[in-house]
C-alpha cells in the first residue's frame, strides 16, 4: 500500500515538473494579455500611436512620467524606418519581436547625433543593404532581426504639462515607414 | 478501476503542483531571474534578446512593457523593510540613494498594474528632475495619505500596492560590474486600523 502511494506520488511529481515547464514556456505564445497582442487588437501596421490615445490599451505599470508611443512592423516585404525630429525631452526606445523580446533599445544619448533614426531589416534586407549601401545606412541604427513581425515603443520624459505642448509635437513628427532599400 | 483511480491521483497531483508552481515562480518578486538589493528585485536580462524562459513569461502575464538594457531598470518591491507586504492603509518612509542614473522614476501600482489613485492634493508617483535632496543627494519620500512637507508619494484606498522605480540611463545594466548598486530603504512608519 505504501508502495503504491510513494509510487503514485513519484509518477504525480514528475508530471508536475514537465506541466511546470510546458505552461513557462507556452505562456509567451499563448498569452493575450502582453504588449504585442494588446497593440495589435488597437491599430494596424506601420502606424505610429500614442498609448495614451489608443483608448482600449490595457498595457499594466505605464510610467506616468513618460509618454509612449508604439508601432507595429512585419518585415515581410519592407524593411521599417523609424525616424522623429529633433527634440530637447529625453527619449528611449526599443525594437521588440512579437512574443515581447527586446532586440534591440536605445536612448537620446546613445543615437546617432542625438537623432531618432532606427532601421529594422531581416537577415535577407540586410545583404541588400549591404550591397546597395542606401544613404540612410550612414544616419541610421540599423536593427536586424530573424523573425519578421514586432514592434517599437518608444518613451518621451514628460515630466510636467508645460513638456506636453512640445513632446506632443515631437510624437507627430514621429514616422514608421516602409523603407526599400535603392 | 484501482489502476483508474491511480492515475486520477498522478494526474491531479502533476496538474495541481505543476500549474501552481509555475504561477508562483512568474508571480513572486524575488523569482527567478531576479537580482535583489534589500526589498527590491529587478530583472537586467529582460532587457535583451537572452530573456530567460520565467522572465519572458512573467512579462507577458504581467503584460508590461520592460526596459530595454540601453533604456534602463525598473526595480519593484512589494515588501517594507521587515518584510510585511505593503499596504495602502499604512504610511512608509523611503530613505537612502539611488544608484547612478540620468533620472529615475517611483511610481505606486495597484496589485492589477493600474497606478495607485492619489488622494486629494497629490501624486502617486515621483520624478528625480523635482525631488528635495539632502546635501549629500540622499533623499527621503514619504508614502501614505496624509499630506507631509518635503517629497510625498500620495496613496489612497485600501489593500496591498507596489513601488516600482526605473532608473533611466543608468550604468547598472552594463555588464562591467564595477557597480555595486544600493537602494532606498522602505521603512513602516504606522498604520491606520
Amino acid at each position: 500500500m505504501t508502495k503504491r502511494i510513494i509510487y503514485n506520488l513519484v509518477c504525480g511529481l514528475v508530471l508536475a515538473g514537465i506541466i511546470h515547464i510546458i505552461i513557462i514556456l507556452l505562456i509567451p505564445t499563448f498569452g493575450t494579455k502582453d504588449a504585442s497582442d494588446q497593440l495589435a487588437q488597437n491599430n494596424s501596421l506601420w502606424e505610429f500611436v500614442t498609448l495614451s490615445s489608443v483608448k482600449a490599451s490595457n498595457i499594466a505599470e505605464i510610467d506616468p512620467f513618460f509618454e509612449i508611443g508604439a508601432c507595429r512592423y512585419d518585415l515581410e516585404n519592407e524593411s521599417l524606418l523609424v525616424t522623429g525630429p529633433d527634440t530637447d525631452a529625453f527619449w528611449s526606445a526599443s525594437v521588440f519581436t512579437e512574443d515581447g523580446k527586446i532586440l534591440y533599445s536605445l536612448t537620446k544619448r546613445t543615437a546617432i547625433e542625438g537623432k531618432l533614426s532606427v532601421l529594422v531589416v531581416n537577415p535577407i534586407q540586410m545583404s541588400n543593404l549591404r550591397e546597395i549601401q542606401p544613404k540612410e545606412i550612414e544616419t541610421s541604427i540599423l536593427v536586424e532581426t530573424q523573425s519578421n513581425k514586432g514592434f517599437l515603443v518608444l518613451r518621451v520624459l514628460s515630466p510636467d504639462d508645460s513638456w506636453k505642448p512640445g513632446i506632443a509635437a515631437f510624437l507627430d513628427g514621429v514616422q514608421c515607414n516602409m523603407f526599400v532599400a535603392s | 478501476m484501482r489502476s483508474i483511480f491511480n492515475l486520477l491521483i498522478i494526474f491531479l497531483i502533476g496538474l495541481g503542483i505543476g500549474s501552481s508552481t509555475a504561477w508562483y515562480s512568474i508571480q513572486k518578486s524575488h523569482g527567478i531571474g531576479a537580482i535583489n538589493i534589500g526589498q527590491w528585485s529587478a530583472w537586467p536580462f529582460v532587457g535583451g534578446s537572452a530573456v530567460d524562459p520565467y522572465t519572458g513569461a512573467k512579462v507577458v502575464a504581467d503584460g508590461s512593457l520592460p526596459l530595454g538594457a540601453a533604456e534602463g531598470l525598473a526595480f519593484e518591491a512589494v515588501k517594507d523593510e521587515d518584510d510585511a507586504l505593503l499596504r495602502l492603509e499604512c504610511t512608509y518612509r523611503l530613505e537612502g540613494v539611488t544608484p547612478p542614473a540620468k533620472l529615475w522614476t517611483l511610481v505606486a501600482y495597484n496589485t492589477d498594474g493600474s497606478p495607485v489613485t492619489p488622494g486629494p492634493g497629490g501624486t502617486s508617483a515621483k520624478y528625480s528632475g523635482n525631488l528635495m535632496r539632502f546635501p549629500d543627494a540622499s533623499f527621503v519620500i514619504n508614502i501614505g495619505k496624509n499630506p507631509v512637507s518635503g517629497n510625498w508619494i500620495s496613496t489612497n484606498g485600501k489593500g496591498n500596492f507596489k513601488l516600482v522605480m526605473r532608473l533611466y540611463d543608468t550604468p547598472v545594466t552594463s555588464t562591467s560590474g564595477l557597480i555595486d548598486p544600493v537602494m532606498p530603504k522602505i521603512l513602516q512608519i504606522g498604520c491606520e486600523s
